[in-house]
């Protein structure tokens, strides 16, 4: 009772004054509150908008690099080819059938006998069959003719020899019988196509001279240029070219420093965060480490790569730029993201689980491995993915141990040499070409992006999937 | 008010005759200490089998920490020291011989806030007996679960539903669950701090019912907050103060005349 009349008197008295001190106070509250709002408003649209023009930058370039376009072309491979060594000659006497005598060999030595011409041999071979469906003569030597030559070859790609090289290879039948073979066409033209090279760029700050593009724009309109989705950027090797450059190196040594960081991180990683969380004494020492441990997870990563290259490399005598290597550096940046991501997940469980388990006699170790660690599992799974995610898109540290290198082969297990998915987007991204390059780069980017993508969206749909609640 | 009297003056005639029951636990001079803190001061105390012995007294003044004593639950703490003696059946529980995880077997706890496992209902009760590997096969496992719940007075409630999770049920049901969880080993003792602090009056009413019929077979220790809880379930009631023991007795001698002045002034209300 006494309240209610207290405000009685006190409603008149302030509404008294003039202009109610009140109500001014009201109104700079509220807009405090609105400007508040406003900022972070504001905030969010500066964050969403950078977002879009990344991704559109990205996209937009790399739709051009993810498809591709190829000229299909009958091509023979020459019976002259067969014998560049005159090996078979030799063999069989001088006015032998040679594909006849060539059918007859046995499987092994078909195969040294297409080993002997090299890549380079083929050229002329390719580059006539080219002419000849362009319709210029290949062996017309008029000054007219070459000029008309030098444009039509300007089109193909100079890898183009070495595919019909691997393609004998792989099948030694093939010899003396007409292919239709995909001819793949030089990155300049695939710039044309695709509007970054123009006709009103200066002709001579172009490699493609007017002539060759009147030539694409033949090809494109009787249709024998076709364009398709570009799968060789996951298939292919590495390539000084590129327009038959793939990521195949950079996706398997990722993959397999990947599985380094999840057989080293992750269960050293779990340990640790038990013992500190549930058996380690809370004094000065485990302070300490717990201190340490939050600091390294901010160590920039360069000097990760340093430590590797100091320890991995000098001391333990590994190979450079193999997996075995970037995933083991890789693992000691992911180490203290593990750590921290368990120890909270650890935390997170409500010590009443833990009471309950050893009220009714558990020992510690029952109570953390039957009832802790499974209710904490969702969140070691998060944060282990976001920790992968993070060390997959790391590269700083893998150029530091020499990841970057161009390598001939795919490596088979962790300890041949390899890239990594995002030193190679680095290597590319710092090519001469920059126009010739810059689709590629940005498709690389797109695909490394969908990996990382798909890793936060399993640590998501995990997290959705586990969650308990009690 | 009168109920209250009444219940608490019948419950307590069982221990009077002296030849009935026999000591469970004894504690002769224990001193807990929180590093340098004196938690608990000199406290003896004898605990009667098959008898509800009620712990009271107003916040912090260490019944829960005395509590948590007589199964060690308190050796989990690190900086928890206890001096002293506490005996079960006449051995020390605090012998190094003794392990803390067999000794919780035989002196279970029933916590404040209702914690049951996220699993389901028949694995909540069947954690202590698989740990402790009291039985050889299903069919004993199943007759030991139904034996709890019937005993925690739940079995009629959820005999169709055992496979579903122990979170799902009500917070009163949960608490039971937890009761039938600790009885599942079969323990001598049964430890409960402040039972049924988080539940309401319905389901408090059956918690104190259920620790009743519990007392035919088990010695039971309830920290409250709850004078009239105390009276309504106990025989014998503790008064702590400040880490001290003020006052031992049958319950109706602690509420209706108790000998200590700051015993009369805590059940009158005049602090705490």
């Amino acid at each position: 009772m006494t309240d209610t009349t207290d405000t009685q008197t006190a409603v008149p008295a302030a509404a008294k004054g003039p202009k109610s001190k009140q109500d001014i106070g009201i109104g700079r509250r509220r807009f405090a509150e609105w400007r508040l709002k406003m900022y972070g408003l504001f905030a969010i649209a500066v964050a969403v908008g950078a977002l879009a023009v990344l991704l559109y930058s990205i996209v937009s370039q790399g739709a051009k690099g993810l498809s591709t376009i190829d000229a299909e072309i009958e091509f023979v491979y020459d019976p002259a080819l067969v014998d560049r060594e005159g090996d078979l000659v030799k063999r069989f006497g001088e006015g032998a059938d040679l594909l006849a005598s060539f059918a007859k060999l046995s499987k092994e030595e078909q195969a040294a006998v297409v080993d002997r011409p090299r890549k380079t041999s083929y050229r002329p071979y390719v580059q006539a069959a080219f002419l000849k469906r362009l319709g210029i003569d290949p062996d017309d030597e008029s000054p007219e003719n070459l000029k008309k030559q030098d444009e039509a070859l300007a089109l193909l790609s100079p890898r183009m020899d070495v595919l019909v090289w691997q393609k004998i290879q792989q099948d030694p039948t093939l010899f003396g019988k007409p292919v239709k073979l995909q001819f793949l066409l030089s990155g300049e033209v695939k710039a044309y196509l695709d509007g970054i090279i123009t006709k009103k760029t200066p002709e001579a700050r172009r490699a493609l001279k007017d002539g060759s593009l009147a030539l694409i724009d033949k090809l494109v309109a009787d249709g024998t240029i076709k364009y398709r989705v570009r799968w060789e950027l996951l298939t292919n090797k590495q390539s000084t070219d590129p327009e038959d450059h793939g990521l195949l190196t950079g996706l398997i040594g990722s993959a397999y420093m990947m599985l380094i960081v999840l057989v080293v991180a992750v269960p050293i990683g779990v340990a640790a965060s038990i013992y500190l969380e549930e058996y380690a004494p809370k004094n000065q020492l485990t302070d300490i480490i717990e201190v340490n441990i939050n600091n390294l997870a901010a160590v920039p990563s360069i000097v990760f790569g340093l430590l590797g290259l100091a320890v991995f490399i000098n001391f333990m005598e590994l190979e450079r730029s193999t997996p075995i290597v970037g995933g083991l550096v890789l693992s000691l940046m992911t180490l203290p993201t593990v750590i921290i991501a368990t120890r909270a997940a650890l935390k997170a469980v409500p010590p009443s689980i833990r009471e309950a388990a050893l009220g009714v006699g558990a020992s510690k170790t029952q109570a953390v491995f039957h009832h802790v660690l499974p209710l904490a599992l969702p969140g070691i799974l998060t944060g282990t993915i976001i920790g992968l995610a993070q060390a997959l898109g790391e590269t700083a540290p893998l150029l530091v141990i020499g990841m970057n290198a161009v390598v001939s082969n795919v490596p088979t297990t962790p300890f041949d040499e390899s890239t990594s998915l995002p030193s190679q987007i680095y290597e590319m991204a710092s090519q001469d070409k920059v126009a010739l390059w810059a689709p590629v780069t940005s498709a690389s980017i797109i695909v490394l992006l969908s990996f990382l993508m798909i890793m936060n969206l399993t640590a998501v749909f995990l997290r959705r999937r586990f969650e308990r609640k009690w | 008010m009168t109920d209250m009297t009444t219940t608490a003056a019948a419950a307590a005639a069982p221990a009077t005759d002296p030849n009935a029951v026999g000591y469970k636990m004894t504690a002769r001079n224990v001193d807990v200490y929180y590093g340098e803190t004196r938690a608990i001061k000199d406290v003896s105390i004898d605990i009667l089998d098959r008898t509800v012995t009620a712990f009271i007294g107003p916040s912090g003044c260490g019944k829960s920490t005395f509590l948590r004593c007589l199964n060690r639950m308190n050796d989990t703490i690190d900086i928890c020291r206890v001096t002293g003696e506490i005996k079960l059946d006449g051995g020390d529980i605090y012998d190094r011989s003794v392990d803390p995880v067999q000794l919780r077997a035989r002196v279970g706890m029933v916590f404040q806030k209702p914690n049951p496992f996220p699993k389901s209902i028949y694995d909540n009760v069947a954690y202590g007996p698989r740990i402790h590997g009291l039985t050889r096969n299903k069919a004993d496992l199943d007759e030991i679960i139904e034996m709890s719940l019937r005993r925690a007075a739940m079995w009629d409630e959820v005999k169709d539903r055992l496979d579903e999770p122990g979170t799902g049920l009500s917070g009163g049901q949960q608490q039971r669950l937890c009761i039938a969880r600790a009885i599942a080993t079969s323990p001598e003792v049964l430890l409960m701090d402040e039972p049924a602090s988080a539940l309401d009056p319905i389901a408090t009413s059956k918690i104190e019912e259920l620790i009743d019929e519990l007392r035919q077979n088990f010695s039971i220790v309830i920290v409250t907050h709850s004078m009239q809880q105390a009276a309504r379930v106990s025989q014998k009631t503790a008064f702590f103060h400040l880490g001290n023991l003020v006052e031992f007795d049958d319950t109706s001698k602690i509420f209706t005349n108790p000998s200590e002045e700051r015993t009369q002034d805590y059940i009158s209300g005049r602090f705490g």
